[in-house]
């Protein structure tokens, strides 16, 4: 922290003479519309203007959350075919441009098959792994890091802690989302800053308009789905409940080696088996303005049964798992002065069960049953200290039980985490002649304390606590030459705690190390953002480039035939370029991301699992006539090869997947209905995230859509949007 | 954190557990004569075994020699002059297998490794592959968990071929060793039980395969028989019967018989519940069909079976000690470890048998262990963290219980298996930073160090070595 104070006070310096200047992007609030800036940043609440009669003046930051990089349908607005013109109308608060964000749309694909994974492979610099198809696993990790140092968070509430493991996002369906928000590097004190590669950001539906829809796909392998959402509003009051059901057989062919990588001659074709999934959510999200406070309510369940069908060529037939999670949470916004107050409480439980009575998976006997649980409060305010000066607190407590169960093996013992947070986030922001600039220092401190107990034979009763305080921080910094050329910097630290497994074992083959120290990470990027408009043409350049160190990572060193103790062992570097394009020429739409990185371990070798090159290309066309609408598109994505091993002996080969689709949408006086087709892996490469984890390879998919609106102000044939 | 624990427990099993088994899964010798030994044929072909004997560079002039290697195009590169001995380095996620000639030096620092080949659903080797003792004439690998392959390459870069032991439908065999007669029939140990006995592979047993084909045959020697149940102890420390299985670790081909170490461990190793079978060796008779037992009672987990240089019929047995209060406790490990020294035949004879409990004092050197003739054993004493920190190598008299340290290691858990070839006894050290072959000079009763060798990726240390 010493070597930011001269960054700070050189900032504070450049602000004491700057002119005080509310906004670093003027055009920021202006109507998208007519906005040469795609970029609108919106407001997590975007839609939705509860309280016509509050505060007329423009937030300095009603909501500090950074939302720089839009999906082009949400930035291009009423421009685009489909545009949502409740988007188009959203207020434009200022965003965190110095954060490496971006921001994808769940809600208008087009692709009749859309997962949470084709979301993020939109972002830069993101790495999203899967071991199968439907509702197989999947996982995130940004800029090089660990799939444990991504934090994802629901709205606010975090749904990843120390103790939940690898985040699977196979358990969050798009029908419960209405877009995704990536931070690569440093986030927002107000996400919970300090996660090493980043946060994703799960957004709730929030639809601004009053509409019932019906959704339903079927596909390649079994794969089916069914949605259905509605949203209304009366007054101050608006209120969205969406649920679906989603399922999948699974059995996709893939060649199985027979595990005889020297011998094809005993290679041959196979079927998934035991992969099937069914899933199913329920939301509802309820907002309100009553009496000068703006109320928020969110419930959100989720739940996955899946088989797990174990590596391809050692092949599970009877293990199984199954996850129940059961978000809740109150929030209220309210004005003060010159200051918004804010504050949340939110509680879950989630339930884990994993059933392998054969020990087919390999990890011997199991039948586990892990219940999460979480209280989470949040308080923080929003206070305008000067034109040129914001500053954001918040202060968090969050305790986490974990009660672990399993009939078939070691347990691990029943614990406790209460962690306590504090953060301080200052922007300042103003001109000097032309040149606009901004500055978003942050510092966040966090207290946690972990309690386990147990009894064990020989040993009798054993308590456990350990305590860590983690300090993090983040400069963030833009430096506007021209309203539409920005050159962004930010450095952070981020932090893993580790886990109650590692602290304190299993009683069995993973032994505790309550000397664990927390994984650190240390992050810096600087680039370029590019926006504009030029006649029809508009989009959106960025190029960062950045460098991660990572230390203490906690590896298992085995001890002994049976047992494998945690150690803080490793350090590693990972640098590496991002680059992302999102540009729209008359109907015709291009979204792409590049992201290069090299990674070195202390000892030299190259990080495993991490791709060097990972690109993504999705042209597309958006036509629309007399209420038929005509939407094609493609989608190219390549994953560079990787090492599968920390000794970079095995090495994945490149890959590279092409997919297609088109969707027609029609308008009618009752609604609209649309139909979509999309095809995946036109070319059957197939390929593995994993070693020994197949992909599917080709596959099709269909669905029908169907959207009303119950708003009489709205035209019935007016083609609002495709639902 | 069921997906947590459910990877990082395949992650340990893989790196430890059924790595390990080399010299220690234990079996308690409880005592039941399976079938009684009349039924031998004593004039069936096994090879007496000779070939198997690591410690005996002429012992393979019986060995069998296999049909032909191919002639076509070569998988690895041709080795140049006569191999000593393979060293296997590993970080339980990859492999690589170097070879040293007779001397020790280097003759393919990486002839084999995890990246050979281009990996499909697995790479060339994974992380769990052991030597197991060499025919003399080829490199056999066995890639046992999440594998259950057994890998045979010639000399000259040729690859015999690769035989699977398990379906991969639902069920992991966990090979723990493979070995041949002089007549060409493979066998291989499978330490895993299959729950559906309705399947084709059932696990629990001894099975063959050509070695010279690289393929299944239909021989199968069942070791249900030597399972059981027994009072052992649940989570809470309350007495709770315990399922225990056979299972068949190490083997030892000895003249016309098969000797098998049985680690008779519970069914499942990472339950709550713990027990322990008596230590049992299981003698395969010459009709591969009958099993007689050589009891080693108050012993535990004796999966590890070596032949003894300059013998036809003699093996040590190695038992690690299991305690049913949990993993590392050391007064039922120690009341439970020791050796025995057999020879093994139509008639079973325990020659000598050392207890660690007999001397409270003593080390556990029980692991690793390499015959060195008669009852003389160099084997690995893990530390116990209370009066030593690191591994000790220690010469082991079975017959007086008599205990000669030769070297002590700087870290734990970091001696692994060494082999004696000749007079020349190496045993590597994965040390951090350290890693490297210790070479010896045996005399016939003492050992004298020599120049380390270094050999192999740092960020695969050797773990294992195997005369060839």
């Amino acid at each position: 922290m010493p070597r930011l104070l001269p960054i700070l006070l050189l900032a504070w310096s450049f602000a004491a003479h700057a002119q005080p200047r509310p906004e670093l992007h003027p055009e920021a609030e202006t109507d998208s519309v007519s906005d040469p800036d795609p970029d609108p940043a919106p407001d997590p609440d975007p839609d939705l203007d509860l309280d016509p009669d509050a505060d007329p003046d423009p937030d300095p930051d009603p909501d500090p959350d950074p939302d720089p990089d839009p999906d082009p349908d949400r930035a291009f607005g009423a421009a685009s075919p489909f545009g949502a013109r409740a988007h188009a109308a959203a207020p434009r608060p200022r965003g965190d441009r110095s954060a490496a964000a971006t921001t994808v749309d769940a809600r208008h694909r087009p692709a009749a098959d859309a997962q949470l994974e084709e979301l993020l492979f939109e972002v830069p610099g993101a790495h999203v792994v899967r071991t199968g198809g439907v509702g197989s696993f999947q996982s995130l990790a940004l800029r090089g890091g660990e799939f444990g140092h991504t934090r994802v968070v629901l709205d606010r509430i975090p749904l990843t802690g120390p103790d939940t493991g690898v985040p699977d996002l196979s358990v969050f369906p798009l029908g419960a989302l209405d877009r995704v928000e990536v931070y690569r590097g440093g986030a927002p004190v107000t996400l919970g800053g300090g996660a090493i590669g980043g946060v994703l950001r799960l957004v709730p539906r929030q639809d601004a308009d009053d509409a019932l829809a019906l959704s339903l796909a079927g596909g390649s392998f079994g794969s089916w789905r069914l949605d259905a959402s509605a949203s209304a509003g009366a007054g101050r009051t608006r209120f969205v409940g969406a649920v679906g059901l989603r399922g999948s057989r699974g059995d996709y062919p893939y060649l199985d080696d027979n595990a005889t990588a020297f011998d094809p001659s005993d290679d041959r074709e196979r079927r998934r088996q035991n992969a099937d999934a069914t899933g199913g959510h329920a939301l509802l999200h309820l907002r309100s303005h009553v009496r000068g406070t703006d109320l928020d309510v969110l419930v959100l369940g989720t739940s996955l049964q899946a088989g797990v069908p174990g590596a391809g060529a050692t092949r599970a037939l009877h293990a199984s798992r199954s996850d129940v999670r059961w978000v809740g949470a109150i929030g209220a916004r309210r004005r003060v002065g010159r200051a918004r107050l804010h504050s949340w409480l939110a509680t879950g439980t989630r339930r884990h069960r994993f059933h392998d009575p054969r020990s087919e998976v390999g990890a011997g006997f199991q039948s586990t049953d892990d219940r999460n649980r979480f209280l989470h409060l949040r308080a923080g305010a929003d206070v305008t200290l000067a034109r040129f000066l914001e500053a954001t607190t918040l202060v968090e407590y969050r305790r986490d039980g974990f009660q672990p169960d399993n009939a078939l093996g070691t347990d691990e013992p029943d614990s406790r985490r209460d962690t306590l947070a504090g953060a301080l986030e200052l922007h300042l922001h103003g001109t000097l002649g032309a040149w606009g600039f901004a500055l978003r220092p942050s510092a966040r401190v966090e207290h946690s304390r972990t309690d386990a107990g147990e009894n064990r034979p020989g040993v009798g009763q054993r308590v456990f606590h350990t305590q860590v305080t983690r300090p993090t921080f983040r400069v963030g910094t833009e430096i506007a030459p021209h309203p539409s050329f920005t050159f962004v910097a930010s450095i952070s630290s981020g932090t893993r705690l580790p886990s109650m497994l590692e602290l304190f074992g299993d009683r069995g083959a993973l032994v505790a190390n309550p000397e664990l120290t927390p994984e650190r990470g240390r992050s810096i990027d600087g680039g370029v953002v590019v926006r504009g408009q030029r006649g029809a043409l508009r989009g959106r350049l960025e190029a960062r480039a950045f460098h991660l160190r990572i230390d203490d990572l906690i590896r298992y060193r085995p001890i002994s035939n049976f047992t494998a103790k945690p150690e803080n062992v490793a350090g590693a570097d990972v640098r590496g370029l991002e680059t992302g394009a999102r540009t729209r020429w008359g109907p015709v739409g291009l979204i792409g991301t590049c992201t290069w990185l090299r990674s070195q371990t202390d000892p030299g070798a190259e990080l495993n699992l991490r791709p060097r090159l990972r690109a993504q290309l999705q042209p597309s066309v958006h036509l629309e006539r007399r209420g038929w609408s005509l939407v094609l598109f493609a989608d190219v994505v390549h994953r560079g090869a990787f090492f599968q091993d920390p000794a970079n002996l095995v090495e994945l080969s490149a890959r590279t997947w092409l997919g297609a689709g088109a969707r027609v949408g029609l308008a009618r006086s009752h609604g609209t209905w649309s139909l979509g087709v999309t095809a995946r892996d036109l070319f059957d490469a197939r390929g593995q995230d994993l070693l020994g984890y197949p992909l599917p390879g080709r596959r099709f998919a269909l669905d029908l859509r169907f959207r009303a609106s119950l708003d009489p102000a709205t035209p019935p044939n007016e083609p609002r949007e495709i639902p | 954190m069921t997906r947590t624990r459910t990877f990082l427990l395949v992650l340990t099993a893989l790196g430890l557990v059924a790595c390990g088994d080399d010299d220690s899964m234990t079996t308690l010798d409880a005592g039941g004569d399976l079938d009684a030994g009349e039924d031998v044929d004593a004039s069936s072909p096994l090879d007496g075994g000779d070939d198997q004997d690591a410690g005996d560079p002429d012992a393979g002039e019986d060995a069998h020699v296999p049909s032909l290697c191919p002639t076509g195009d070569a998988v690895l590169e041709p080795l140049g002059g006569t191999p000593g001995f393979a060293v296997l380095g590993s970080d339980y996620t990859s492999t690589t297998i170097a070879v040293l000639d007779p001397t020790g030096g280097v003759m393919a620092d990486g002839w084999v490794d995890s990246g050979t080949t281009a990996p499909g659903l697995v790479a060339p080797l994974g992380g769990d592959v052991v030597l197991p003792d060499q025919d003399g004439e080829t490199l056999v690998l066995l890639d046992r968990f999440g594998a259950d392959v057994a890998t045979r390459f010639c000399p000259e870069g040729g690859l015999v071929g690769q035989v699977r032991f398990s379906s991969g439908d639902g069920f992991g065999a966990n090979p723990h060793d493979v070995g041949q007669t002089t007549a060409g029939v493979g066998l291989a140990t499978r330490h895993e039980r299959n729950m559906d006995r309705a399947a084709a592979d059932l696990g629990n047993d001894v099975v063959g395969f050509d070695p010279d084909t690289m393929t299944r045959t239909d021989l199968r020697v069942d070791l249900d028989a030597l399972d059981e149940v027994v009072s052992g102890l649940d989570g809470e420390g309350a007495a709770t019967d315990v399922q225990i299985r056979a299972r068949p670790s190490h083997l030892a081909v000895r003249g016309d018989y098969v000797v098998v170490g049985l680690s008779r461990l519970p069914e499942n190793l990472f339950g709550d519940s713990r027990g322990h079978g008596d230590g049992r060796v299981a003698v395969i008779g010459p009709d591969l069909a009958t099993v007689e037992t050589v009891e080693l009672n108050g012993l535990a987990d004796c999966g590890v079976v070596r032949p003894v240089p300059g013998t036809t019929d003699e093996v040590i047995v190695s038992c690690n000690g299991y305690s049913d209060m949990g993993f590392g406790e050391p007064t039922g490990t120690r009341a439970t470890a020791g050796m025995a020294h057999l020879r093994v035949g139509a008639t079973n004879e325990v020659l000598a048998r050392w207890n660690a409990s007999d001397d409270e004092s003593s080390l556990l050197a029980t692991w690793s262990p390499v015959p060195m003739g008669g009852s003389l054993v160099v084997a690995i004493a893990l530390p116990d963290f209370v009066t030593t920190t690191a591994d000790d190598l220690v010469l082991v008299d079975l017959a007086t219980g008599t205990q000669t340290p030769v070297a002590t290691a700087a870290g734990s858990f970091v001696l692994g298996q060494g082999a004696l070839r000749g007079d020349v006894l190496l045993v590597p050290d994965a040390t951090e930073g350290d890693a490297r072959l210790h070479r010896f000079t045996w005399d016939g009763s003492s050992l004298t160090a020599g120049e380390a060798i270094t050999v192999g990726p740092a960020s695969l240390p050797p773990r294992a070595v195997a005369a060839l």
